[in-house]
């Protein structure tokens, strides 16, 4: 056991690594959780935040003004291009509606004549749903506003918006269902745990990167291959080693997830939380393979942090943490499909499935190609470390079968 | 002091590892956020039909407009809504509960509709289901709407019922909005992410910084130690090495810019010549958290590096680089705690850039200039404390 | 004129005493050596010199003058080849060499010069492309040398620089230490090699615990020390009672037989090997081939600490 202790006292002495990136990233995940609103089941989307300039202040634009302020979250902003730009800077409001000098009387009598409707104008800084929402609400209400100008056309203009705002009150009944008998599941929960996906591989990776390099390093191969204690079990007490890292990054990630939203799952089944757990674990397997495979690659700290962010990145990236994947399109989701992390996200989907979760044929299935993953690239990382114990002439007994030889 | 500058110049050049963090690194991600949102961009006029279930409890002719609406919307190849007729509540529930819809219409006796959406299953960001939903939700409120005018009219002004511009009025769908462009393009959200993207790239940069301060620092290497007593003063060795990381992190950051802008073709407001200086004070600030980092006592040289991507990570995530969530996180804290953006230098960066694309005149780019001067004043600061020794207790 | 002046140097690392009142006065031209075991404070005391270390109390003055951290006049005339070598790992060895001749000298045309000198010097035009992991450990070592002489400074610290060197590196390294000093340089070297000290050192301190124990020329240190020579004789048999009156000679302090030769060790003293001699002589005693031997550094180093120097 003499390696195993030494491997892990080597890490702990560096308490620097677990503290950045097992602290701190994984805290990303609680912030990127907490930044969740689990949505209220009633409610089926955001609404945005918006603002009116009235620049006509007729009854027609206050129509509308009230109408647009009532279906979002109203937010002041001054009529100035500086005051402008600044909510668009800011992200003050998502939509901005301004009403030109004019506009209801040019309304009516381009309605009366058949001639082009005026225009409002929107600032908007992104083009989200949401926008696009209030954006046909604005075409509903003045269409509707147009019909009656049309119909009474002996009416005031004030009578066309008080029929307007009725007829645009009516809406349909609109629920939101839960379809099953089980409490509903946290939106932060699942949003953290596929955070971390992306912060245990890169802790997991870089931590055992660090370890396994540090017995790679070719003096250091030398001298333990030269030493009686057999290459197998050397390299099993190094694995060891970084199994009991990755089960201590591991842990440490479940427990802050419990912590942080232990309240949010309090209704949930036991076996629906820890089978998503499950397949945190086969994820973090994933990332000791990759670590595993890092370290025989390089023994520069620097450059093993840089190749373990940057396929940290472009991983979760393609696993639709960042940006919903159903949005980017088939090539990337092809791409995706060749990655563990489209699985991850497959096993944390259905485990957590709303419609029957926990440890489903689903989830195992999804979780089984995550383990087939970190099979694959840790034999690549055995291949490589058998390349390089041959290059380094480090006679091990099993040169012929260099697959069977997991130098470390 | 050009001796010292012009060998660490080489001698950063050709670390490997420096030139991925601080080249490889943003040029792979851009490449990606390119990908992605190209995909985006191409996707978002094709929506796939709704598929939606249909429980029809109306009176006989109740359900007459509805049905038309319905018939309308399905006809066709760019039909929106795919729907299913299912008789009774519970098999339109049973629809539902096996993701076959993803909502369910209801007409009572009047064949007046009402929604039932599934919930939101765990959606990190904004994703297509949502955007089904919503569009459901509309198509059926707007329905409602319609009716409720058109029976208005019908009750209370029959005689304009008469006119058939009144009912072509009701199917005519006009298009009021125009959007108005207040900034020097188009905007879309996604060049945000490119200007976290350099904000990150900046911060990463600070490797350069880090590595070249730990080869002068006597207690951190012995190249450092054996540079200290040598017959060039402290100042001109610090001035070289400072010099040569700036040029670096800068070449390093305008080659991100320049595959950014050009390749990619990401707007910047048209003001290339602002984005460049923008780059210059952010390449400084880097290179003065790189010093600051490397001049940390205590601490493996090796380790350093890790620190310093942690914090980058962190940081990058209140700049919004890691999707729409994160971005709709950073704007929180932007709106909530606008001190927690100040002092973020990764955050700032990225605000550079959207500065010169938000607003027409440059204030508040020179404001956001001056913030990041003033964070590198204090990183220096602080860095030229830890550095400010010659002599050491102890090596 | 001294070169180097330390009076009463005290350096503490916390509650250890590095340097306990160190003195040491070098004169212009000498190669000075400063010997001791591994953790002797020789290291630190170039250190304190060169003003990287601070220390508790003390005077350090260099030609003349009171050494201050920014004395960047009196830096320019000092090399140092420190123990660790301290290069640049991606700069190429010329490049390395050049800058380090860049932190002493501007002018470019005469660092050229400086540059391809030094490169010669230590043997590396072979080399001069190479990075320096490419290089074995002597010649990184050398490389350290070059980078440290370059500038031709009137005072060079060498810290150890034959550690881990293999002989032939070894000697070239000492025979240019010579050179060095012939053309006018003062040299400072430290080692834990007897021999390399005893070979090119004109004069030797002897360090331990942060201490000078003894300072002089090699024969004023044999000197110092009353250990005389050592004295074998070859007599394979003894009659009885030989031992014991060559033992009750005054100047033989340990006597011992193995069998086959009597070993003495002896007080400095003028006629010892013939008291020896004539001892046996009465005695009768047949004896082959006799052996005498001064008392080396070695010898000096034990009696003064009590310690052999190598660990």
């Amino acid at each position: 056991m003499q390696v195993f202790r030494a491997a892990l006292k080597a890490f702990f002495r560096h308490p620097i690594y677990l503290l950045i990136y097992v602290v701190l990233l994984s805290c990303m995940g609680v912030f990127m959780g907490m930044s969740m609103n689990d949505a209220p089941s009633d409610e089926y989307l955001e609404w945005p935040r918006v603002a009116v300039v009235d620049r006509d202040g007729q009854e027609l634009s206050q129509g509308l003004r009230a109408f647009v302020l009532d279906q979002g979250e109203a937010v002041e902003v001054h009529d100035s291009e500086r005051a402008l730009q600044d909510a668009v800077m800011q992200e003050l409001a998502s939509y901005i509606l301004i009403i030109p000098k004019g506009f209801s009387a040019d309304f009516a009598r381009a309605a009366a004549t058949g001639a082009k409707m005026p225009e409002v104008q929107v600032i908007i800084s992104s083009q989200s749903m949401d926008v696009t929402m209030m954006d046909s609400l604005v075409d509903e209400y003045l269409g509707v506003a147009r019909t009656y100008t049309v119909a009474l056309a002996d009416a005031s203009q004030s009578e066309v918006v008080a029929r307007t705002n009725t007829a645009m009150a009516h809406t349909a009944n609109v629920s939101v269902v839960q379809t099953t008998d089980a409490p509903p599941l946290s939106n932060a929960f699942l949003v953290y745990l596929q955070f971390e996906g992306y912060t245990i591989l890169l802790s997991i990776a870089v931590c055992s990167a660090v370890v396994i390099s540090r017995f790679g390093r070719e003096e250091m191969h030398r001298r333990v291959a030269a030493s009686p204690v057999p290459q197998l079990s050397v390299n099993l007490q190094i694995a060891a080693a970084c199994l009991v890292i990755m089960l201590a990054c591991w842990a440490f990630v479940c427990v802050l997830g419990l912590v942080a939203f232990g309240g949010r799952i309090a209704g949930v089944a036991a076996p629906v939380v820890a089978a998503a757990l499950a397949a945190l674990l086969c994820y973090s397997l994933f990332g000791l393979a990759f670590g595993f495979l890092v370290g025989q690659m390089t023994d520069n700290e620097l450059v093993m942090n840089a190749v373990s962010n940057i396929t940290g990145l472009v991983i979760s990236f393609l696993g639709g943490v960042w940006i919903s994947l159903d949005l980017v399109g088939e090539p990337i989701v092809t791409i995706a499909k060749f990655t563990p992390v489209y699985y991850y996200n497959g096993a944390i989907k259905a485990a957590l499935d709303p419609a029957g979760g926990g440890f489903t044929s689903e989830a195992l299935a999804n979780m089984g190609i995550v383990c087939l993953f970190a099979l694959v690239v840790f034999c690549i990382g055995l291949a490589i470390s058998g390349i390089r114990a041959g290059r380094m002439g480090v006679w091990n007994g099993s040169s012929t079968k260099q697959l069977s030889h997991p130098a470390a | 002091m050009w001796n010292t500058f012009k060998y660490t110049t080489l001698s950063i050049v050709r670390e490997r590892s420096i030139v991925v963090w601080v080249l490889l690194f943003p040029l792979i991600l851009a490449t990606l956020f390119n990908a992605m949102f190209k995909g985006i961009d191409e996707n978002a006029h094709d929506l796939d039909p709704i598929p939606v279930a249909i429980v029809n409890k109306s009176e006989a002719g109740a359900d007459k407009a509805f049905q038309t609406m319905m018939d309308m919307l399905s006809e066709g190849d760019e039909a929106l809504l795919a729907s299913v007729e299912a008789k009774t509540s519970e098999e339109a529930q049973a629809l539902l509960r096996d993701n076959k819809t993803i909502g369910t219409i209801t007409l009572d006796e009047n064949g007046w509709p009402s929604l039932e959406l599934s919930a939101v299953s765990g959606e990190t960001g904004v994703s297509m289901e949502q955007v089904k939903r919503t569009v459901l939700a509309d198509v059926v409120d707007d329905f409602c709407r319609t009716r409720t005018a058109v029976e208005d009219i019908m009750e209370n002004d029959p005689q304009a019922i008469r006119d058939p511009e009144i009912v072509r009025s009701f199917v005519r769908l006009d298009d009021y909005t125009s959007e108005l462009r207040i900034t020097h393009s188009q905007t879309r959200e996604y060049v945000r992410y490119f200007y976290a993207l350099l904000g990150f790239a900046a911060l990463m940069a600070a490797n350069v910084g880090l590595t070249a301060v730990g080869a002068i620092q006597p207690n951190i290497s012995p190249l450092g130690a054996r540079r200290a007593i040598s017959g060039t003063g402290r100042a001109r060795t610090l001035a070289g090495s400072i010099a040569a990381s700036w040029l670096v992190s800068f070449l390093a950051l305008v080659v991100a810019f320049v595959y950014i802008r050009f390749v990619l073709g990401v707007e910047f407001g048209g003001r290339e010549a602002a984005c460049i200086l923008g780059i210059a004070v952010s390449a400084l600030m880097a290179t003065a958290f790189g010093a600051l980092v490397g001049a940390l006592p205590h601490v493996p040289a090796s380790a350093k590096g890790g620190i310093l991507s942690g914090i980058t990570c962190l940081l990058s995530l209140f700049a919004g680089l890691y999707g729409t969530p994160a971005l709709r996180l950073a704007d929180q804290v932007a709106r909530n705690a606008p001190w927690a953006t100040a002092v973020n230098p990764v955050k700032q960066v990225s605000n550079l850039f959207y500065s010169l694309y938000v607003y027409t005149d440059l204030e508040p780019f020179f404001q956001t200039l001056g913030v990041l001067a003033l964070t590198t004043a204090v990183f220096a600061l602080v860095a030229a404390l830890m550095m400010r020794r010659q002599s050491y207790a102890s090596l | 004129m001294a070169i180097v002046e330390v009076r009463n140097l005290v350096k503490r690392y916390g509650e250890v005493l590095a340097l306990d009142h160190f003195n040491l006065q070098i004169e212009e031209g000498e190669i000075f050596g400063l010997l001791g075991p591994n953790g002797s404070g020789k290291t630190t005391s170039i250190n304190c010199l060169l003003q990287l270390l601070t220390y508790d109390k003390g005077d350090i003055l260099l030609f003349g003058e009171p050494m201050r951290p920014n004395s960047y006049d009196i830096k320019r005339r000092i090399g140092v080849v420190p123990q660790d070598v301290a290069v640049f790992d991606e700069l190429s060895v010329r490049e390395n060499i050049d800058y380090f001749c860049g932190l002493y000298v501007s002018d470019g045309a005469r660092r050229r010069a400086l540059v391809d000198e030094a490169i010669e010097f230590v043997g590396l035009r072979d080399y001069t492309k190479f990075r320096p992991r490419k290089l074995s450990g002597g010649l990184k070592r050398r490389l350290n040398i070059a980078c440290g002489i370059v500038h031709k400074p009137d005072l060079i610290f060498f810290d150890e620089p034959t550690v881990a060197v293999d002989p032939q590196s070894r000697n070239a390294i000492l025979g240019g230490i010579q050179r060095l000093n012939a053309e006018g340089a003062t040299v400072v070297y430290t080692s834990h090699y007897m021999e390399e000290v005893e070979q090119i050192c004109s004069r030797i301190m002897i360090m331990d615990r942060g201490e000078s124990l003894a300072c002089g020329t090699k024969d004023d240190l044999v000197r110092m020390v009353s250990t005389g020579e050592k004295v074998e004789v070859e007599a394979p048999d003894l009659p009885g009672g030989t031992l014991e009156a060559l033992g009750a000679l005054p100047f033989v302090r340990r006597i011992s037989h193995d069998g086959t030769s009597i070993h003495l060790l002896c007080d400095n003293g003028p006629h010892n090997l013939a008291t020896i001699l004539g001892v046996l002589q009465e005695r009768a005693v047949v004896f082959g081939r006799v052996y005498s031997e001064p008392p080396t550094l070695n010898d000096v180093f034990l009696e003064i600490t009590g310690k052999e120097l190598r660990d």
